[in-house]
């Protein structure tokens, strides 16, 4: 296998963008990233679209060719594989493309991932983002992802000791670091007091305790290391990918209160990269819910299982703090158009390690991960980055 | 999900309703939904599942309520929902029903 790097990032706004359709969205995405990486179109040998549900939020499947013709690539009649993991479809694009470069059968790709969420009613949007759970014996009885990962809230609650106060700092964190980004949803920082005060999803997290619906795309150029000097001066080294899966139903887990998918893909992350928890510089984590950023930075090892909610009380993930989570606002306060949201995070972390981040750059970053979790996580994916 | 002639959700009847899981011959492990082979003994438990009625009492592992709903279920909100540990092993996700809000 021969080194990879990431050499262009593209991204739109994210948020709800009614003038713009499914097909608009990942188009700019991906010219915006061919014109960072100061490649030519012709020189793409694939493209990898991440999406989770378009035929649901849109009524379209058929994702990868439909991609390939709308960014103007049909004529060239190349490759172009749509990837599904849920809400971490994204994540796993970037890795089938990976694969694809490292392996020496394509030197150049283009991974997208996108999703158009805010054509549907909310109560259908509430639906689809179930259909990442079980459907025969979860969504069936009337839960939601909401409703799930509060579960794991309550119960997180019961055996650590995490408070509702400390659910809602994770919120106002992101939404600080949200305000300093330009491609954010939500750019204004939030008082604790309008977190914990906001109309109730599910018990105990309240609609601020949960990631907005979004619409938004984001585009990646992967490059063969040795070809990427080329093109830029910074590429960004891609050092760990994983990918793991876990018991599908949450209900069936031994402890409901860790992701072992999280677990396992940061375990084999570490191992290839040869680093530890210790060395991460910066980490985009997939905090769905503000609970999911919790037990985030417990499972990839940044604290001790039970102490994520007193992590946030000593400011460990803010943006000076030791290991910063979530500069870009995360999930929270970017957004999440959920196919896009895997890609959106390297893209974040790519920003990062170029010193591309202004206001929300954090300082000295050599090394950064990104964490992307299908539904309540059957699935993660993991992914390890380093500035050279 | 409202139309119960659909195939996909008559077939699972008999098991939503009346707690009917199945063990693993092998290693007696309990399991419920039901599955095809056990994912402990895998190969060996082929052909050894067999059907077992669950009671139906267990204990509460965990709880929410529910004041954003999926579709069909708008109606009803706000609604407790809870996964539930059998007495004979497997955990459920349900929907607590004749319990007052707090
Ligand atoms: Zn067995």
């Amino acid at each position: 296998m021969r080194e990879v790097a990431v050499i262009g990032v593209g991204l739109t706004k994210f948020g709800e963008l009614w003038d713009k359709s499914f097909r608009n969205l990942i188009s700019e995405a991906g010219a915006k990233a061919i014109i960072d990486s100061g490649i030519s179109g012709r020189e793409i040998d694939a493209l990898y679209v991440g999406s989770m549900s378009a035929g649901r939020f849109v009524g379209q499947e058929h994702v990868g060719a439909l991609v390939a013709d709308s960014s103007g690539f049909a004529h060239m009649h190349i490759p172009s594989i749509r990837v599904e993991s849920a809400d971490a479809s994204g994540g796993l694009a970037f890795r089938q493309g990976y694969f694809s470069v490292a392996s020496g059968m394509n030197d150049i790709v283009v991974i997208g991932g996108v999703e158009k969420m805010t054509d549907v009613v909310g109560s259908e949007a509430t639906d689809t983002l179930a259909t990442g759970l079980d459907q025969e014996w979860e969504a069936f009885f009337g839960s939601t992802l909401a409703g799930t990962y509060a579960m794991i809230a309550t119960r997180h609650m019961y055996d650590y000791g995490t408070t509702r106060e400390q659910l809602a700092k994770v919120a106002v964190k992101n939404h600080a670091n949200g305000a300093l980004n330009p491609y954010a949803q939500f750019k204004k920082a939030i008082p604790i007091e309008s977190i914990l005060n906001a109309p109730m999803t599910a018990y105990p997290l309240g609609m601020l305790d949960c990631a907005p619906v979004s619409d938004g795309a984001t585009a990646l150029i992967l490059c063969a290391m040795e070809k990427a000097k080329k093109y830029t001066d910074n590429p960004v080294k891609i050092i760990g990918t994983s990918q793991a899966s876990d018991i599908f139903a949450v209900h069936g887990r031994n402890n409901i209160c860790t992701f072992q998918s999280s677990v396992y893909a940061a375990k084999k992350a570490y191992t290839q990269a040869g680093i530890s928890a210790e060395d991460i510089d910066v980490a985009e984590v997939h905090d769905c819910y503000t609970i999911a950023e919790i037990l985030a930075i417990e499972d990839l090892g940044f604290v001790k299982k039970g102490e994520g909610g007193m992590a946030i009380d000593n400011k460990i993930t803010t943006l000076d703090g030791k290991t910063p989570v979530n500069p870009s606002g995360g999930l929270k306060a970017k957004g999440h158009p959920v196919g896009a949201t895997g890609v959106a995070q390297i893209a974040e972390i790519v920003f990062q390690l170029r010193g591309d981040a202004e206001k929300r750059q954090v300082k000295n970053a050599k090394i950064g991960l990104a964490h992307n979790v299908g539904g309540a996580g059957a699935s993660c994916v993991v992914t390890l980055l380093e500035a050279i | 999900m409202a139309d119960g002639a659909v195939p996909r959700f008559w077939r699972e009847i008999p098991q939503r309703y009346s707690l009917i899981g199945n063990q693993c011959g092998k290693c007696k492990k309990i399991y419920f939904p039901p599955r095809e082979s056990c994912p402990e003994c895998r190969r060996r438990s082929i052909g050894h599942m067999n059907g077992k009625k669950l009671s139906g009492l267990g204990k509460i592992i965990t709880y929410t309520i529910i004041y954003e709903a999926p579709e069909n279920f708008e109606a009803y909100v706000p609604y407790p929902m809870a996964i539930i540990e059998l007495v004979e092993g497997p955990r459920i996700t349900a929907q607590i029903v004749d319990c007052p809000l707090e």
